[in-house]
């Protein structure tokens, strides 16, 4: 069952970091001091925090920067990712020549999650059955993307479908993609236009042709290949 | 004009809270410190995300709930990924809230997750939460209700 500690005329934990951080108005403050001394329970949870932030705060924060690639991944909700942006701009590619890129400004980069954690992903980069990509976009103006793969057995899927992305560099895709069991090289397919885009067409195409067809007018496509293996 | 100084700072005098709450929510040291890592590296490619929040403090909380709300839900499938934090939190009154809490969140629709999240384990008020989520305290106490309710018709359905 689904309860509080303490009520809601006492602080609650927003209020005292705010309170920590001198953040509350004169008036604001005032209140919540008045209310600390005649409490039982605040100047405990105060304390609780206080212990909390002189054990992990300040100092003892993990480096902001110099971290290489994050482990763990999951959607950002509006939030850009700037090492993504700055890696899938700047980071050699380990075996393979950058994404092919047909025309525009915008770039597709990628991670992979697997038994291991959460690494950048490179072309030709080495993924297993299980592992999961997540996609970024950096593009110079609002677009919109669809990724399309085609695996080592022909068949073509829609890894994410299509979504409006704000300009901005290494933007997180919201929908991850687990990989099936299916080895050998695949193609992975970001079409990207200035309008939406309908997904499925292009996949048939891919499946039928191994190609897409002739794109509309403002799109583009990036290709990067990924090895499967076991 | 906030710079990436200023970020830095934030990061020092702020970074406990995110931390904080990121392990309390997502029950994995791991994933807490990816998710800190992630919101400030975020706020130094977009620096403007802070022009004109006065309170960050109260930014930092909306970010990391809504960023540990995605990490939930997008957990089925990864769970091996997952490694915990140790246990002994669950056996005080606040610890046993956030077990219960966190058992619902994936589950949870938006917006009743983030109601959830800072009415029982931030313990805030609903005039706090009108004011996090930029609606009426009035609009807070029917989520609370819808809430109570999910939750009601949730343990029912769970058990069976």
């Amino acid at each position: 069952m689904l309860s509080r500690t303490r009520s809601e005329d006492c602080l609650s934990d927003l209020r005292l970091d705010e309170l920590s951080a001198g953040e509350l108005t004169e008036s604001e403050r005032t209140e919540a001091l008045a209310h600390l001394d005649g409490c039982e329970l605040c100047p405990e949870r105060l304390a609780a925090l206080d212990g909390t932030r002189a054990r992990i705060g300040g100092s003892k924060l993990p480096p902001l920067r110099g971290r290489s690639a994050p482990r763990r991944w999951g959607p950002a909700l509006g939030v850009a990712v700037a090492v993504a942006a700055v890696v899938s701009f700047f980071v050699v590619p380990r075996r393979a020549p950058p994404p092919t890129r047909t025309k525009g400004v915008s770039q597709l980069g990628f991670f992979v999650t697997g038994a291991e954690g959460t690494r950048i992903g490179a072309p030709g980069e080495t993924v297993h059955p299980g592992d999961t990509l997540t996609f970024t976009v950096s593009a110079a103006a609002p677009t919109h993307v669809a990724i399309l793969s085609r695996d080592g057995a022909g068949k073509a899927s829609v890894y994410h479908p299509e979504i409006a992305v704000a300009a901005g560099r290494g933007t997180l895709l919201p929908t991850a993609t687990l990989l099936d069991g299916t080895l050998g090289s695949e193609r992975i397919v970001a079409v990207i236009c200035d309008a939406a885009v309908e997904a499925e067409p292009l996949r048939a195409a891919l499946a039928a042709r191994g190609e897409l067809p002739p794109l509309p007018e403002g799109c583009h496509a990036e290709t990067v290949t990924i090895e499967k293996v076991e | 004009m906030i710079g990436e100084r200023d970020i830095d700072r934030l990061y020092r005098e702020l970074g406990h809270v995110v931390l904080r709450r990121a392990r309390e929510l997502l029950r994995s040291d791991t994933e807490a410190r990816d998710a800190l890592h992630e919101i400030f590296v975020g706020l130094l490619a977009r620096p403007e995300q802070l022009d004109g929040v006065v309170k960050r403090t109260g930014w930092l909380y909306r970010v990391t709930t809504n960023h540990c709300l995605n990490q939930i839900r997008n957990r089925d499938g990864r769970e091996r990924l997952l490694r915990s934090v140790p246990r002994d939190e669950e056996t005080s009154p606040r610890g046993e809230n956030l077990a219960t809490v966190r058992g619902l969140l994936a589950r949870l629709p938006s917006p009743l997750a983030e109601v959830a999240v800072y009415y029982y384990v931030d313990e805030m008020s609903q005039e706090e939460i009108a004011g996090m989520l930029g609606c009426s305290r009035r609009h807070v106490g029917d989520l609370l209700v819808r809430l109570a309710k999910w939750s009601k018709s949730d343990a029912v359905a769970y058990a069976k």
